[in-house]
Formats: structure tokens, sequence, C-alpha cells
């Protein structure tokens, strides 16, 4: 019995491995928003050679849908995580896009280093390179939400909806103001600011332009005491004399499913105007 | 230390080498102890000391009960040694509650007892105290209970040895199965590699896996929307699907645990009961109670239900029982009030069954009518579940209003997928029993497909685990 068990798992893995070598089913998203992070972080590390350009924040970057991106560009805005995740990966994969656009939002948040460590474990790293099968991207659940997301509405990708509830908005926005009532740890802030410093100038060797943007929120929640004091403290430390900003407002109407993540019409909007920042020379103040 | 993590499978494969040495078979017993001992100080080490302590007092006690001549002086010590691992559950597990609810919070800078009651739950403290308790009360109904092969009349040394292996066995130190004193003593002795039951430890081991690496992690990852505030956002129908999901998510979550000790046991050559016994095909709420953490059910009944009457006195005075024993085993589960309400919701389902329990929805054997009995506790004891995902009992009062007003709100079907192809493999456990249980003349030719099944799992343990999660468990 224990033979046989063992002779159908090894088949059954040797199966799959060949069935996902020879097919490479375009995956875009996953079961979950854990999922959707690994699957962003495994095209960027495996997919190919390194990309023009990425896409570096939190929840609110990874609202910028995939098809609006296009080809050449990666989005590593990461659920859950700080934009210096994504500068960490970009980092430790050694070859650098050549344009780089940092969301600053989040850029308060304790980056989870715990999360980076587990990425390039090894001897997983290695092996997820050459055995597509033990990626994330492939996990059999992965493979079937995706071929069922692509049958019933002909795309993969996870589309986020305008909120059509007002009473259920409004009820989300007022969570959110709380939330956003106070500031973030000051010294937490001050140590990811200089350890993003610490990476724009090791990728300024490789003439990788940096673009700065902030992704945009309701308007009534722009002035709250924690996006004003990030806002603050990132043009401190790269003001507009030395930096490259993107300086495009909130489009007229703007559509924030919970007053900070914009649904997938809007985000693919501002894509459009943010990747047309000219960074030729810095801005002047 | 968890189960899933790798640097579990690296202590196991350590221990199981030592243990079957030629030279380490006289001391596999202080092997398995100072296993236990590392197992459980990896998490909380200074917890350590309280576990000792109450198998201490337990060893000691129950030797006191058990050498004892006199009847009074045996009572004394068995209420003696009862009270006292009451008294420890109480004080370590309810002390903040009950703080919390008569009086001003204590913090850790409130003397002696602020800081004790501020230390966290200690991991397992609800299930080795119930060890305690059925040691204690074993001895005192047959003082034979506690013999070993090799030490029939154990000294107080043995004694002390032998509890401390059952009460830190580290395959059922944190979360079970509860295995009596009485069963588990017995077992002590010296283990052959050759007497291993590998088939079905690896069997438990591959379902038990699967079941909480595949199913309860993945399911975690979609069912956490079923958490306040986020719950307050979805549909009415959403909320009912991340209900189920939950269902579907504390079964794998439980049972996949319950198989794995049961495994690793197997693997030392210790055999712990089983704890489910697919559970969610239940007719009535009696019958689901000796499917789902048959071990509890078992202990409650034994040192709880029994004593206290039983059904032998009348209705009015099983009912109370029956509302007892489940409000105090629900409080069992946790140090919150919502627990007592989840095990009210169960004491009051066994009393309305035994009410109706002569109609003739309850007699009837057709098809019909044994699906619509099935439906109805799947989807109580579904319902009930809320109070366990969310314990604070205005969160769960907001789901059951959100779950009434919010049928305006869009259906998102991602996570219903989601939770679908996870539950999926919970109904096909279940539904593969049924078939089992019919038999026919085409179960022998199914049977030989297990093979196929166990290997198909084992690879999609390898190829579709979740992130890594405690076992939900743990925090009782």
């Amino acid at each position: 019995m224990l033979r046989n068990i063992a002779t159908a798992a090894i088949v059954a893995l040797g199966f799959y491995a060949a069935l996902i070598a020879l097919w490479s089913p375009d995956i875009r998203s996953g079961q979950d928003q854990e999922s959707d992070v690994a699957i962003a972080v495994e095209r960027f590390l495996y997919d190919g050679p390194v990309p023009y350009a990425a896409i570096v924040g939190s929840s609110q970057a990874a609202r910028i849908p995939r098809s609006a991106l296009g080809a050449g560009v990666a989005n590593l805005g990461l659920a859950g995580e700080s934009p210096l995740v994504g500068l960490e990966i970009i980092a430790r994969r050694g070859q650098i896009p050549r344009r780089l656009y940092i969301e600053i939002n989040n850029i308060g948040d304790a980056p989870d280093a715990a999360f980076v460590d587990a990425i390039f474990a090894e001897p997983r790293y290695t092996l997820k390179r050459f055995v597509k099968a033990l990626r994330t991207t492939y996990q059999p659940a992965n493979v079937v939400i995706s071929l069922l997301r692509r049958a019933a509405r002909g795309r993969d990708e996870v589309y986020y909806p305008k909120v059509a509830d007002e009473p259920l908005h409004d009820a989300l926005l007022a969570h959110r103001q709380g939330l956003l009532a106070a500031a973030p740890d000051a010294a937490v802030l001050e140590r990811n600011l200089a350890e993003v410093k610490r990476f724009s100038a090791e990728f300024a060797t490789g003439a990788t332009e940096l673009v700065f943007f902030e992704m945009p929120i309701d308007p009534t929640l722009e002035q709250s005491p924690a996006v004003v004091a990030v806002r603050r403290a990132a043009h401190a430390a790269f003001p507009r004399g030395a930096a490259c900003w993107n300086d495009d407002k909130a489009p007229p109407g703007l559509a924030a499913t919970d007053g900070i993540h914009l649904d997938s019409d809007t985000a693919a909007g501002f894509w459009a105007k943010l990747a047309k920042t000219a960074c030729d020379r810095p801005q002047p103040e | 230390m968890l189960f899933t993590e790798p640097l579990f499978f690296g202590f196991f494969v350590l221990v199981f080498c030592l243990y079957y040495l030629p030279a380490m078979r006289r001391h596999q017993l202080p092997l398995l102890l100072v296993a236990s001992f590392f197992f459980y100080a990896y998490s909380q080490p200074y917890l350590l000391l309280l576990l000792v302590i109450s198998a201490t007092v337990s060893a000691a006690t129950s030797y006191a009960v058990m050498v004892g001549e006199r009847r009074e002086r045996k009572l004394a010590w068995t209420v003696a040694g009862v009270g006292l691992n009451i008294a420890i559950l109480g004080f370590f597990k309810y002390g903040g509650l009950i703080e919390r609810s008569f009086s001003a919070s204590l913090g850790p800078d409130d003397g002696t007892l602020g800081a004790l009651l501020s230390l966290p739950l200690p991991i397992g403290i609800s299930f080795y105290t119930f060890h305690g308790i059925s040691l204690i009360v074993d001895v005192s109904r047959n003082r034979d209970a506690v013999a070993t092969p090799e030490a029939p009349h154990p000294t107080a040394r043995e004694h002390l040895r032998h509890t401390l292996l059952y009460l830190t066995f580290f395959p059922q130190l944190v979360a079970g199965p509860i295995i009596k004193a009485h069963n588990f003593y017995p077992q002590i002795a010296p283990k052959r590699f050759a007497a291993v039951d590998w088939t079905g430890a690896v069997k438990a081991l591959i379902v038990g896996y699967f079941l909480k690496r595949v199913v309860a992690d993945n399911l975690h990852n979609t069912t956490y929307l079923l958490s306040y505030p986020a719950l307050l956002t979805q549909s009415s129908l959403n909320l009912l699907i991340f209900d189920l999901g939950y269902s579907a998510q504390i079964f794998a979550d439980f049972a996949g645990y319950s198989l794995i000790a049961i495994g690793l046991a197997k693997l030392l050559g210790y055999e712990l009961p089983k704890n489910f016994n697919f559970p969610y095909i239940s007719e009535s709420f009696s019958e689901f109670w000796t499917r789902w953490h048959m071990s509890l059910s078992a202990w409650l009944r034994e040192y709880l239900y029994y004593p206290l009457g039983g059904n032998r006195r009348g209705a009015g005075r099983t009912y109370l029982n029956l509302m007892v024993v489940m409000c105090l085993g629900g409080l069992w589960h946790g140090a919150g009030w919502s627990y007592a309400l989840w095990g009210g919701c169960h004491g009051l389902a066994l009393i309305a069954e035994r009410l109706v329990h002569g109609s003739r929805f309850y007699a009837s054997r057709n098809v019909a009518a044994r699906l619509a009995r099935a439906s109805l506790v799947f989807g109580f004891v579904t319902l009930v579940w809320v109070f366990f995902r969310l314990p604070r009992i205005g969160e769960a009062t907001a789901f059951f209003e959100a779950l009434g007003e919010n049928w305006h709100l869009p259906f998102v079907p991602g996570s219903a997928m989601v939770i679908a192809l996870y539950a999926a493999p919970v109904i096909a456990y279940h539904g593969w029993y049924l078939r089992r249980r019919a038999g026919g003349a085409t179960w022998s030719a199914e049977r030989r497909l297990e093979p196929v099944i166990y290997g198909a799992l084992a690879s999609t343990i390898l190829l579709n685990a979740g992130p890594i999660h405690a076992f939900i468990y743990f925090q009782f």
C-alpha cells in the first residue's frame, strides 16, 4: 500500500510539473490577495528579462490593472506591504528596471523583512526558476480559478468596481478617516525614507530614473494627519529640485472604494498620466 | 512549534531516529519527555514551569488517591486534585474574563496578580488540565487505571514519570485528542520499530496535512473577510458563503490537526482516540456530538454529565444537565461569554431535539427526511460557528444584522468560487464515508483506487499548500 501511495504521488507530481512546463498558462491573479502578491513577485523574478519599468508600492498601487500597464511594466504594488518591499525585491534580483515609480502613500509602514527573506530562501527560490509547478502562480487552485474567471468574464484579472451603495461608501470613508487620524510613527517613517535614499543611490549608478508619486485618494482624506505627515516627510527627503515627482491631481469625480483604494477604471486612468511623467530635468519648486 | 513548520519535521525525524535506536530502548520515556518539553517550551518557555507544576500536582494527588487506604482520605485527595486543576485552569484562562466582567482591569504593572493575569493564555492548558482531572478521577474509581505493562504497581517516582508523559506527550499536548488516563497508561511501554503501524500512520498524516495545509490554510485567506468591520461591506449571500467556508475551515483545521496527532503518535507506538467521525453528515444534534470533537464529548460525558445524573433523574434534570454541560463545554473553548453562548445554543438544540424526538420528522427513514434533518443540523451548526469566528458578541450580532439587511449589496463571486473549490474536498471526504458505509458490489473495486487518492492528496500538499497559519484550536 505505501509503495503504491508513493508511486501515485510521484506520478501525479511529475504529470503536473510536465503539464505546467508545457502549457504555462497566463495567470494574472489568484485565489486571494496573498496569491496575487506572490504572482506579481514571481512574474517579476522569473518571467523573462527585467522589465523596462516597475511600480513599487502598496495595495493602493496594486489597483492599477495589469491590462492598463502593457508589456514592459511590472506592478510590484503589493497588498499589505510597504514600497520598501518592492525595492528590496528589485535590488535582490540584481537587474534594475530603467524606470521606477515609487508610491509614497504607505511609506510609513514598516517593511516585512521576513516576507522578503521567504521569497529568496533557498532552495525553493532556485527550484521555482526551473520547476514552474512549484510557483504559487501555478498552484492547481490558482490555475483553476484563473480558468473559471476567463470562462465567466473573458479575463483573468480581478476587477474592482465603483461602490454604488452610498451609505456603505460613506461608512467605509468614515472608518478610513478614523484610521488616518493619527500620523505614522515618525521614527519608522524617517528610517524608511533613509532606506529609500539608499536604494535610490544604489539604483542611480545604473542610470535608473525614479519617479515619486502619490496614489490619488478621496479629496476629503487628503488633509488627514497621516497623509499630510507622510507627504511632508517624503517631499523633505526627496525635494523637487533633486527628485522627479508626478504632479497629476486626482481626477474629478474620483471614486475610491473605501477612500484610498481606487476602482480599476480610475486607477487605469491615473496610470495613463503617471506613465507620461517627464523626468528629463528635475522639476523646480 | 507548529506541526506544519519546517522546523517541526527536522525535530520529529531526530526524535524518531533516536527513539528507535536499540541503545535508547530503555530510555524512550525520558526521550519523549525531553522532546515534549522542548516542543512546548519552543513557543512559551516561561510557561513550561506551569505545565510541569500542573503535571506534578496531578501526579502527587493521584498517587495519594491510589495508595490511600481510607475512603475519606481518597475522596479528600480526589477533591483536592480536581480542585487544584480547575483552579489552575480557572485562574490562567478565565481570570481575565472574570476580572473584566466584574471589576476594573488590572495591568501588568498592578502587582503580582496583575502580572499573572496579563500573561498570555498558556497553550494547551484546557487539554492538559482535563487530562489531569481524568487521571485523578480514573484512579479514584480504580487504582489499577494507571498500571502499565512494566509497572503494574508503580512507585511514586514511576508514577510521576508516567504522568509527566501523559500530560506532556507532544503529539496531543496542545490540542488533543483528549485521551482518558485508563486508555493511555496501559500503552506506556518500550516500543519497537518493527511494530510501527506505517500504513495507518502515513494515511492519517496524509489526510491530516491535506485538510490542514491545503483546505484550512487556504480557506483562512478568504474567510478572514468574516471579520469586523469587513463583514459590514459584504452582501448577505457572500456572508452566508463565508460562514459555510468557515464551517469547512474549522472542520479541516481541527480534524486535520487531530489526524496529524494520531499519525505522529502511531509512529511513536501510541494510539490516540479518533476525534472526528465525519460530523457534517449527522442527522441529529446528539449524533453530531458523537462525531465532532469526540474526545471532548466523551470526557464531558464521563466526568461531568454522568456525575450530574445524566438522564437518570427525569426530563427536567436531564435538560438542566445538558445545558450545564454544553455551556461549560462552550466556555472551555475560550474565555469569552460568546463561547458559553455557543455552547448554550447547542444545549438548546439538544433539548429541543429531545422534545420532538418522537415526531414523524425525526422517525422517518426515507431519504428526503434524512436529508432534511442533516441539512437542519448542518445549517444550525454552521450559523452558530459565527460565535467562534467573532468572539465579541457585538460583532457576532453585527454579522446577523448584516445577514438580514445586506441582500441589496452586490454579490462578489470570486471569493465564493474559492470557498467552493476548497469546500469540495470536505464534501467529498464526507461523501466517501457515506459511500463506504453503503458498501455494495462496486465498493471493493472502488477501494482499489485508495492508493491513487492518497497519492494525489500527498502531491497536492506539496503543490497547493496555503500560507502557514496556527491551528484554530491552539487559542483554546
